[in-house]
């Protein structure tokens, strides 16, 4: 019985950094794209695209499970169509992976549009007229200098992908060494009788990683100010 | 030579103007909301206009009729503008070398050495621009457009931010560059004095058209006039005074022990400065201006300016209530007095004249060793 919780609990912090660091790569792209859209393009419909992509971060998160669960959920047509190209999502890791992305989104598109709000468009003309390219405008001025602050929301992300619990135990539900990452086993280990010793490992290991993720998300802001005169 | 013709309408504004630039040094001036900026960003490409022309040097660059459309980073413009914008998160060095990756070595007229020895920036290499003061932020600026080898220079108030010592400094460095490459430039600049030391021609616009054109001291007299007319105050202008800025290089001989001065000289012209330590053979940069000149019909005698200067008047130019007289004396200085003065002492081109200089008038605002960076033309 020692030795499975052990294994298990490897098991679990593992899944756990998977889950996150996917959930943060697969947000990159969007995340950027759509930070740079809102920050730096005037278009019809701006402010319904503004409003939907933040939703995730005030509708509780077992509602934006809901909606994943009805939507690509084992009897819906996504889900089936899913299943049959061998990639099933619901009560998988993909599951958690697409929950903690969908929850932890906005916070990346946020921090990307404010680090490319605060560099001067002005820097972009001048690069023009120094005849780069478009792709380099944007590649060493626009991104290189908003740089630090998107990396700062890139570990935000991180960090909300990795504490995310609501979402995840609706969508991907909480089968352990599957889809138990660690919110999830400590929820289920605070309720088991002599498991809050394991319990109390979990927490150190998520306030640990809770509290570098944000020391470094700092430290890139003020890196990021270093640069206003 | 450079044609314009552009047509563009904002919410309360609309610019309808069109001219020609001769490959000179050419002066854009008028109150603020004129459209001088507008103007320069419509040439350069970074705003397009609504209809019109744009040809340089017989290129078209822009042609409404036609559909035609250059990208601003195919035109052959460098643009200083009036905060360097220089990117912050490089060092000089690499805002200096950011467009070598994109103009090939041979298509650039510039060398590195080239823009080195003109705007002499070579202390501040690795430093980043938050740490240089403004004057060697807009030198950095200008060596950073020049590296993309432009074929003329778009200037917006460049030294709109600057001292008067770092604005004169600046100015030299522009004098020289036009110079030695021959490089046109449209400079942007409500400072009429820097305007008229320094432009071949100058434009004057108001309310989005050309008001006039021409050589400096004319167009400044339309300008004084428009001024006049409309009992302008709070106005970037109010309180206006006409002056020249003659700004020379001039080599350091030898001290003279008896006056206690220091003697420089340039084509058989001599000057007597203050200065005491400075080693014969460096190059000053001087300053003088046109306001601290007196002129004399006869040689003076037993007065106690050191430099008495023999010459001969080229032009006499009147602009509101100042004249400037131009003068050939192995140098050419322009000295400032009343239009009266031009009527009691018949002051002509032509005529031989002295000129009186204080040594204590003269400012020294750049200086360096003959063999780095002395020209001479």
């Amino acid at each position: 019985m020692e030795q499975r919780l052990s294994e298990l609990l490897v098991q679990t912090v593992l899944l756990s950094l998977k889950v996150s660091v996917l959930a943060t790569v697969f947000n990159l792209l969007p995340g950027i794209l759509l930070g740079w859209l809102l920050a730096r393009k005037q278009f019809r419909g701006k402010t319904i695209v503004d409003t939907t992509v933040n939703i995730p971060l005030v509708l509780p998160p077992i509602v934006t499970g809901y909606l994943l669960l009805i939507s690509l959920g084992p009897g819906t047509i996504t889900g089936r169509f899913l299943e049959q190209l061998g990639l099933p999502v619901a009560f998988t890791w993909r599951a958690a992976v697409l929950a903690s992305a969908v929850v932890s989104l906005p916070l990346l598109i946020r921090a990307a549009r404010g680090a490319f709000e605060q560099v001067d468009p002005a820097l972009e003309d001048a690069a023009r007229m120094l005849r780069a390219p478009e792709w380099a405008v944007f590649v060493q001025i626009t991104l290189s200098m908003a740089f630090p602050g998107i990396a700062a929301g890139i570990l935000l992300t991180f960090a909300r992908a990795f504490g995310e619990f609501g979402a995840t135990i609706v969508f991907a539900s909480n089968i352990p060494g599957k889809t138990q990452t660690i919110p999830l086993a400590i929820f289920t280990l605070i309720n088991q009788p002599g498991g809050e010793r394991y319990a109390m490992i979990l927490v150190g290991i998520a306030v640990v990683i809770s509290y570098i993720s944000i020391f470094v998300n700092e430290w890139l802001l003020r890196r990021q100010s270093k640069w206003k005169r | 030579m450079l044609q314009f013709e552009f047509k563009k309408t904002f919410d309360r504004f609309t610019l309808d103007i069109a001219g020609q630039l001769s490959a000179g040094i050419t002066a854009l001036v008028g109150p603020s909301g004129s459209g001088k900026t507008t103007l320069l960003n419509l040439i350069s490409g970074l705003r397009k206009p609504d209809s019109g022309k744009l040809v340089v040097f017989n290129r078209v660059l822009y042609d409404s009729q036609n559909n035609f459309w250059t990208k601003p980073q195919q035109r052959p413009f460098g643009y200083v503008f009036q905060h360097s914008r220089l990117f912050p998160h490089m060092t000089v060095r690499e805002n200096i070398q950011f467009p070598l990756k994109f103009v090939s070595p041979a298509a650039n007229r510039f060398t590195a050495d080239e823009v080195f020895k003109i705007t002499q920036i070579h202390p501040y290499l690795d430093r980043y621009p938050s740490q240089l003061s403004g004057g060697e932020q807009q030198r950095v600026a200008l060596a950073r457009a020049l590296m993309a080898g432009p074929e003329w220079l778009l200037l917006d108030e460049p030294m709109g931010a600057l001292d008067i010592g770092a604005k004169l400094q600046f100015l030299h460095f522009l004098k020289k560059l036009h110079r030695q490459h021959n490089l046109p430039m449209l400079i942007v600049s409500h400072d009429l004095n820097t305007v008229m030391s320094f432009a071949d021609e100058v434009l004057f616009i108001r309310d989005g058209t050309i008001r006039d054109a021409g050589k400096p001291f004319q167009v400044m007299s339309t300008v004084l006039t428009e001024m006049e007319l409309e009992h302008t105050t709070a106005t970037e202008w109010d309180g206006y005074q006409p002056n020249y800025h003659n700004i020379v290089e001039m080599r350091v001989e030898a001290f003279d022990t008896q006056r206690e001065c220091l003697i420089v000289s340039r084509n058989k012209c001599q000057l007597f400065l203050p200065q005491r330590n400075i080693p014969v053979g460096t190059m000053l940069v001087l300053h003088i201006p046109s306001n601290e000149i007196i002129l004399a019909i006869q040689k003076p005698q037993q007065i106690s300016a050191n430099t008495v200067l023999k010459g001969r008047i080229s032009r006499v130019e009147v602009v509101g209530n100042r004249a400037f007289v131009t003068v050939q004396c192995g140098i050419e200085l322009v000295a400032e007095v009343v239009p009266g003065t031009v009527r009691r002492l018949s002051l002509q081109r032509g005529k031989e004249i002295y000129l009186i200089l204080k040594a204590t008038a003269i400012r020294i605002i750049d200086r360096y060793e003959q063999n780095i960076g002395a020209q001479k033309t």
